[in-house]
């Protein structure tokens, strides 16, 4: 585990992210940094929910599109002042993960995937019912860019790249204290064993909310970074295929480990484009990655690396029902 | 047909709970099993109906080697397993249920001549048949468990714990029922924890310790009838 | 008025074909199938290639036989792929839900190398219009509304008479008490599976002869088939069935007050009100 509080790799790592994009230079080099960075916000916030907390929330994608959205919407249309609006993206998202979870965590099992899937629909459905206001199924052009100064980020795309990257440090230095502070540990304790974790004193409702709202943070500052970068707010944002590609960064990364979703969002994207040659294939490819990763290695790329990870695959493989007996304890 | 359970070893995953267990049934005959809780009398039963992993050792009924086959096929022979406590089916009536115990071909064909001795049988499940199973009380649902398993056309019937948690009165009505399917010719192993009952239904019994069978009491004289209770109680009953 | 009615009549119909397979499987196996869709689509593209003069051109009734077995087999492969491998793990209904979603982006992307993203058409099993209520329909909207009971109180009778239907019930009721009673639970599975992929193929060929044939067309029908069966309750086929008409109702009715780009809206709000309320939906038990 990188420790980045120690001097020496705090100083390699700022020497690294200011070479990056002479490293990745060129347009359609660096455009992919950029997108892979952000998806790997968006991906390793949503480890938060999925992976420590074991909330099936489907509805981290619409944190994601909304934070987006609010961008596009603001600045286009209610005038509000670059920047400004990303403070709002990150108060809606906020208002919206906290309904969101509250709404979520009164049910148990597949009915909090399915009503967050719900949610996410909804937002879909309002957003392509609205054409005037959020361009409907074609979406929104012209977001304007980012700016210091008089000087549009638009003008050099590195401006942009630095962003990307100083969102996604921030992102995973939040989240790895998150994982490893006590908030983190209960969550993990109330995944795995609830009822002692609650019998320890450990609030169960108030940790998942928080950790739902955490999570779109992070995640919806990735999203107005986007729209101010791509320029456009479009419904994609909120499709089978990106969330398709998100979940995959997170199983196949591996749940639980904030790097592993962060290295295959890099991994997969890049594949994505490199694969872009033989058209759908590629989803076909990363559709056959989430079910033999679920398959076979049910902790993820990153439980190859971390010993620690494998007792957690080993957990998540768990014993098959006709080992179990009907009555005892069962670990969860 | 006779059931001969040889050096049984089995368990959950990677726990074993049974440690060689060796009891025999012969043909037509009951035998009981007791012994404290967690011990394995359970899982005895569900190694032998087929619902555990990779047992080793020996598990014979009539001709057939019966080790590690999965419950189909142990229905199949004649062995039918009533769990304990079982909730039945809540949402079927009783006639659905009972019909269900009939599931296997053999049993299937068979049906309606079961369905004529369970009713002689249990008459108050002929007067229920077409209430939902979760309505019935706890005696009934017990014997509607054990009519279940008797639509099955057992050669072997495995009862666990058949009189847990009923009222006295009721607990000797359903003994009475079973002794009237035991004349009926059918093998039973039966599992409880009131050793008194097990006395009176069966000839031999088997003190399961730890997953070893640590006492086998092979008929009714008073001296060993004597010696189970002070060892399994730790006192002489008066 | 008539007219909306006629045309919730016609929509529930059409919903309650596509929403008895996915709440087949959700009541017998507790997992939610989001291959439902693509098993929909698939079997609209099986029936047009067999039958299509630019596939087989074999005629429509050899398209839809051959639809109805390639639903049955696809089903059963789904499940020995997708489900099987994780039911009795924990979390299994979560992990379901992730593998047929990669299942169905991986067919939908399949279907779209193989043949192309251009519309498809599928000749109508009966073709022509006709007055009902004063309204008029297509011959196949009122095909559907006739086959949809028909059909569906087919299965419902199955699942009460029959020995395999009171299998699939005991299994979802008491599965350890199933097993003992000699039930092969894998094979239960594997049929409810296969049942449930010919109902969405009957959906899906009764609706590419009303619309097209693409490969997303089953998206939208899953989203509806959700809707219904999460609004009907877990489990209950009676409930889905309710829960069609019901939705298409308030569709019908959503669709001309308030015009149908908000009428999706006013579904969602619909079905995360009765996630909320009452999860187990209109009929159906606590799990």
């Amino acid at each position: 585990m990188i420790r980045p509080a120690s001097g020496v790799g705090l100083l390699v790592l700022i020497a690294a992210a200011l070479a990056a994009p002479q490293v990745f230079s060129g347009s359609v080099a660096q455009n992919l940094a950029i997108l892979s960075m952000l998806y790997a916000i968006v991906a390793s916030n949503w480890d938060l929910t999925l992976g420590y907390a074991g909330i099936f929330n489907f509805a981290h994608v619409a944190f994601f599109g909304i934070g987006c959205y609010v961008a596009a919407i603001s600045t286009l249309h209610f005038g509000v002042p670059v920047w400004w609006d990303l403070v709002l993206a990150v108060v809606v998202v906020a208002l919206m993960s906290g309904i969101t979870a509250v709404l979520a965590l009164r049910l148990r099992g597949i009915y909090v995937a399915l009503v967050t899937f719900a949610l996410t629909q909804l937002c879909v459905a309002l957003i392509n019912s609205q054409k005037e206001i959020a361009g409907g199924p074609i979406g929104l052009v012209g977001v304007p860019d980012l700016s210091i100064g008089g000087f549009a980020f638009g003008n050099d795309q590195r401006w942009y790249f630095y962003s990307a990257e100083l969102l996604l440090i921030a992102s995973t230095v939040t989240m790895r204290w998150l994982a490893t502070s006590d908030f983190g540990i209960s969550l993990v304790a109330l995944r795995d064993f609830e009822d002692y974790a609650v019998s320890r004193g450990i609030p169960p409702t108030r940790q998942r909310v928080l950790a739902i709202v955490a999570s779109g943070v992070f995640t919806s500052l990735a999203g107005a970074l986007y729209a101010h970068y791509l320029g456009v707010a479009s419904p994609d944002v909120f499709s089978f295929s990106l969330s398709t590609l998100l979940l995959s960064m997170v199983l196949v990364g591996g749940a639980a480990t904030t790097y592993g979703p962060i290295v295959a969002a890099i991994v997969l994207t890049l594949m994505a484009e490199k694969l872009a040659g033989i058209g759908n294939i590629r989803f076909m490819v990363i559709a056959a990655l989430i079910v033999l990763t679920l398959r076979f290695l049910p902790g993820g790329a990153w439980s190859l690396v971390s010993p620690l990870r494998l007792r957690l695959a080993a957990h998540q493989a768990g014993p098959s029902e006709s080992d179990q007996p009907s009555t005892g304890p069962h670990p969860r | 047909m006779s059931l001969v359970v040889e050096d049984l070893r089995a368990g959950y995953g990677r726990i074993e709970v049974l440690h060689g267990i060796n009891i025999e049934v012969p043909d037509g005959s009951r035998i009981g099993l007791f012994g404290p809780n967690g011990h394995g009398k359970t899982t005895l039963l569900r190694a032998i109906s087929g619902l555990l992993q990779l047992p080793r050792g020996r598990v014979r009924f009539g001709g057939d080697d019966l080790t590690g086959a999965n419950t189909q096929r142990v229905v199949e022979c004649g062995i039918i397993h009533v769990p304990q406590g079982s909730t039945l089916f809540p949402r079927m009536t009783v006639l659905e249920a009972l019909t269900l115990g009939a599931y296997s071909p053999h049993a299937w064909q068979r049906r309606r001549d079961n369905f004529d001795r369970v009713f002689t049988l249990f008459p108050r499940l002929s007067e229920r048949r077409d209430q939902q199973c979760r309505t019935l009380s706890g005696g009934e649902r017990q014997m509607a468990a054990i009519a279940i398993g008797l639509m099955g056309d057992p050669r072997l019937l495995m009862l666990d714990e058949p009189t847990l948690g009923l009222a006295p009165k009721v607990r000797a009505d359903l003994e009475q029922r079973i002794q009237t399917i035991a004349e009926s010719g059918v093998s039973m192993i039966i599992v409880d924890q009131d050793v008194e009952l097990l006395f009176g239904l069966c000839r031999r019994l088997y003190l399961i310790e730890q997953g070893r069978v640590s006492l086998e009491v092979a008929d009714r004289g008073e001296v060993q009838h004597q010696e189970v209770l002070r060892r399994y109680f730790g006192t002489v009953s008066a | 008025m008539s007219a909306i009615i006629v045309s919730g009549l016609v929509s529930g119909s059409l919903y309650a074909l596509m929403a008895s397979g996915l709440s087949l499987v959700w009541g017998a196996l507790g997992v939610f199938n989001f291959a439902h869709g693509v098993l929909l689509m698939m079997a609209a593209y099986a029936a047009w290639w067999v039958s299509s003069s630019s596939g087989l051109g074999a005629g429509l009734a050899a398209g839809v036989v051959a639809a109805v077995v390639f639903s049955a087999l696809a089903g059963a492969l789904l499940y020995w792929v997708l489900v099987r491998p994780w039911l009795g793990k924990p979390d299994a209904e979560l992990s379901v839900i992730m593998t047929t979603i990669a299942g169905a982006i991986f067919l939908e992307n399949l279907v779209l190398e193989v043949f192309g993203g251009h519309y498809k058409e599928l000749d109508q099993v009966v073709t022509g219009t006709v007055m009902l209520a004063g309204t008029t329909v297509q011959a196949q909207d009122l095909m559907a509304i006739f086959l949809a009971p028909a059909l569906l109180g087919g299965v419902a009778a199955l699942l009460t008479r029959s020995r395999t239907g009171l299998a699939v019930r005991a299994i979802a009721q008491n599965r350890d008490a199933a097993r003992l009673l000699g039930i092969n639970i894998e094979r239960i599975y594997l049929v409810t599976f296969a049942v449930s992929a010919v109902l969405a193929g009957i959906a899906g060929i009764t609706i590419a002869g009303l619309f097209s044939i693409s490969p997303a067309m089953g998206n939208d029908p899953l989203l509806r088939a959700f809707v219904v069966v999460v609004f009907g309750g877990l489990g209950s086929l009676i409930g889905t069935i309710a829960g069609a008409y019901v939705i298409g109702m308030v569709e019908a009715v959503s669709s001309y007050y308030i015009g149908i780009y908000w009428t999706p809206v006013v579904l969602f709000l619909v079905l995360i009100a009765v996630l909320t309320v009452r999860p187990t939906g209109l009929m159906g038990r606590a799990p």
